[in-house]
């Protein structure tokens, strides 16, 4: 696998969308937080709350995690 | 009798906790791990011929170093070796869960996996082959319903059988981590093994498993072993071969194993529904309603607390009131006149501060520990950010400013649930400005002294509006400067809600109110006995004495109406306090520091009421009273307000209330600061910091108006 993968930042998904996760581009700590929340590449999640600008709610592996904007803006998904 | 140690391990609302109140019951005690602030919970239980010594790990969802949680709970397994690990696991949301697991099985100490809540999970249709996931994690597995207390004896069978299993635990099942990763672990493994001096403890797989995994606090352990060039050779393989760093692969093939695992051991017989969460979500997060909901819920948290806890902060005063006068007759000669004074207004007055603060925190807590065990505090955090990331804080902030309008020590104890130490400490340091409850007699005996009716509402109003004006300005500066740093990522779970437990509830309320009491109480007790003694000392000379008895026995002698008698007896007494308080170490300090009050408009006799004041406010009133010749508390209201109308202007008058809304965090809350933030540092510097701009705004505000000629006499 090489890096040449595109996808759209979590954060402009609309509500209600089903979306996959390719990647994560933040820093190595949060990534291993996001990683224990269940945000792993290929893991299909879906945008329960995204109101402009504020955090969102997604659910993924059955739970409900809520992710702030900035950080949903380095989460790739597609 | 046999002893053993388990430790509880699980994701936060996993039910960990329900299940060790269920196992320990009052057999639990709370304290602290050595240098952190993270807390450490221990029970015991005795069943069957074990003595089961229960320890409750921190929540946490993964091992690796994230936060203190994850490292002292993992140090906690490596260090105190328990003879077993129970993985308390939510089974409505296994999957998650089971990424702990996971982890805990490599450390490799015998396990047993507790399928939780599995009410809710057969109601959302799962069903498990136990069977599978027990030979899969080579784990005996229970299957319990936490808050109803169902499973709990089928734990402690398991646990006891499998303590008594003294043989080798081995590893059946290893995740493999593919080719790539699987080579380097291998490479490292047998470096590590080469290494005499490395500490036996741990599991070398483990290990090499997280170096690889760029694990901050493993890392810094085996530092010694010089080994860092080939780990980070091996990570650069490993980057090179598969294009992705060794952590995310480690993680999705930890998830793929969980998903492979759980496609063949779960079966789902209804689809997955909007959950009734979803939709009391729809209201409660709402734009438009999310606020307003939130504002009456915490509306009726206050009334409760402080409504309710009248009743029982009435028959308190009204027991200490009692006591003080039992003793007041015990000893009532002459000689015994220190020690009666040490007991009742030292000892039973710093008491009665500390146990007069009691019901109302206890209410307080109760109302949070069911807004917390119901899921819905999450929801509050999630509605409040957005508006307090305008001034540098989070959404979680915003409770414990709220409760600052009560009273600052719970608020303080409240903002545990900050994670990031440096919002935690930003919101404790600014806390006080919210006004508390026990400045209100202040502002009251003030601004009825001072204003006319009319303008009485405004005046109050505005006094808790500049609190929050300048506590904003602070938050704001010291997010800037001192605790500059990344703004926290906002990541939290919303756990379905849940009606809440009310054993749980009690016990969350308790355990909280009984660690205020217990280190709040000593510390206040000693310092209120300080202030009591440079109130008291130096005690008033032989020919003062004789004076002031010359002067009451010829009033008794002279005047027969006993109305008159008893007006001239008690300004004799008020003499003798006021001669006593100007004279002792108190009024000394207050007429030396004099000088620096002038600037403020305030002269020795305010002084030594705010030193009172730093004990509790209401002693400020009282204080107040006394240096007036104004008789008890109780008939202080009209003619301790003339007296200050005549002797000070209405800017001063402000200025009192400034001073004391900014400055004055009165002792219990400099304790408690020190105590939560874990260092007596930052007390001092709350202390300090809002004493100084205290006095900086208050000189401003007075110099100004005097110049300008407002509000004066």
């Amino acid at each position: 696998m090489i890096d040449n993968k595109s996808g759209i930042p979590l954060a402009y998904i609309k509500e209600g969308t089903k979306v996959q996760i390719i990647r994560i581009d933040t820093n190595e700590l949060l990534k291993a937080r996001l990683n224990a929340m269940g945000f792993v590449p290929e893991t299909p999640l879906y945008v329960v709350k995204n109101s402009t600008k504020g955090p969102l709610v997604i659910s993924i592996k059955g739970a409900r995690i809520i992710i702030a904007f900035d950080i949903a803006q380095n989460i790739m998904v597609a | 009798m046999k002893n053993i140690t388990i430790a509880l391990a699980g994701n936060p609302n996993s039910g960990k906790t329900t299940i060790f109140n269920k196992l320990t019951g009052a057999r639990q005690h709370v304290g602290n791990y050595p240098g952190v602030t993270v807390e450490k919970k221990e029970g015991f239980i005795r069943y069957k011929e074990y003595e089961i010594k229960v320890v409750d790990l921190p929540g946490i969802y993964t091992l690796t170093a994230y936060s203190i949680d994850e490292v002292v709970a993992r140090n906690f397994i490596i260090d105190e070796k328990p003879d077993l690990i129970v993985n308390i696991i939510d089974s409505s949301n296994l999957e998650r869960n089971l990424y702990l697991t996971v982890q805990l099985k490599e450390m490799g100490i015998p396990m047993i996996l507790v399928f939780n809540m599995s009410d809710e999970s057969r109601a959302r249709g799962y069903r498990f082959d136990i069977e599978k996931f027990s030979r899969f994690f080579n784990a005996p597995i229970v299957e319990t319903v936490g808050n109803r207390g169902l499973g709990i004896y089928d734990l402690l069978e398991k646990i006891i059988a499998l303590a008594s299993q003294r043989h080798a635990f081995n590893n059946t099942y290893d995740i493999h981590y593919g080719t790539e990763l699987e080579s380097e672990i291998e490479n490292i493994r047998m470096i590590l093994e080469s290494k005499p001096s490395l500490d036996r403890r741990y599991d070398l797989r483990w290990l090499s498993i997280k170096l690889l995994e760029n694990d901050s606090d493993i890392i810094k352990k085996v530092n010694p072993l010089d080994i860092k060039k080939e780990v980070e050779r091996s990570i650069h393989n490993i980057q090179r071969l598969t294009g992705e760093m060794p952590e995310t692969i480690i993680a999705e093939k930890r998830y793929g194993f969980i998903s492979g695992l759980c496609q063949k051991a779960v079966h789902s017989t209804i689809e997955i529904r909007h959950t009734i969460s979803d939709k009391i979500d729809r209201f409660v997060t709402n734009r438009l309603l999310g606020i307003p909901i939130f504002l009456c819920l915490m509306y009726l948290v206050f009334s409760l607390t402080f409504r309710f806890g009248e009743i029982p902060i009435g028959l308190i005063e009204d027991f200490f009131k009692f006591l003080g006068n039992t003793i007041e007759t015990r000893l009532s000669s002459e000689s015994d006149n220190m020690l009666k004074s040490l007991f009742i207004d030292g000892i039973l007055g710093g008491t009665g501060n500390v146990l007069v603060f009691l019901p109302n925190i206890l209410f307080l807590f109760f109302a949070i520990s069911i807004l917390e065990d119901s899921g819905y505090m999450a929801r509050a955090a999630f509605i409040m950010d957005r508006l307090m990331n305008k001034i540098g804080l989070q959404g979680k902030s915003f409770i414990p400013m709220l409760i600052g309008f009560g009273c600052s020590v719970p608020a303080i104890l409240a903002t545990r649930t900050l994670e990031n130490k440096k919002d935690r400490l930003t919101t404790m340091l600014v806390i006080p400005l919210m006004s508390c409850g026990a400045r209100l007699p202040i502002y009251t005996l003030i601004i009825s002294a001072f204003f006319p009716k009319n303008l009485q509402g405004p005046m109050l109003w505005s006094i808790y509006v500049i609190g929050i004006i300048i506590a904003i300005f602070i938050a704001k500066i010291l997010q800037t400067t001192i605790f500059k740093g990344e703004p926290v990522p906002f990541i939290m779970e919303l756990p379905p809600y849940r009606i809440p437990t009310l054993r749980t509830t009690f016990i969350h309320m308790w355990h909280r109110g009984w660690l205020y009491l217990k280190k709040a109480g000593t510390i206040i007790l000693g310092i209120s006995v300080i202030m009591w003694a440079i109130s008291f000392f130096p005690e008033l000379s032989k020919e003062e004495i004789d004076y002031f008895e010359n002067k009451i026995q010829s009033v008794k002698s002279s005047i027969k109406d006993e109305k008159e008698q008893l007006k001239r007896l008690t300004a004799i007494e008020n003499e003798k306090k006021e001669k006593k308080l100007s004279s002792s170490i108190a009024g000394s300090i207050g007429r030396t520091i004099e000088p620096a009050l002038k600037p403020m408009g305030f002269d020795w006799k305010i002084g030594t009421a705010l030193m009172g004041a730093f004990a509790a406010k209401e002693v400020f009133v009282a204080q107040l009273g006394i240096v007036y010749f104004v008789g008890d508390k109780e008939e202080v209201s009209d003619t301790l307000r003339e007296k200050l109308k005549e002797k000070y202007s209405p800017l001063v008058g402000f200025c009192v209330m400034l001073f004391c809304l900014i400055s004055m965090p009165c002792m219990s809350t400099v304790t408690i600061t020190a105590k939560e933030s874990g260092s007596w540092k930052w007390a001092v510097f709350q202390l300090l910091g809002l004493t100084i701009i205290a006095y900086i705004i208050t000189t401003i505000v007075f110099q100004i108006g005097n110049f300008l000629g407002i509000g004066m006499n």
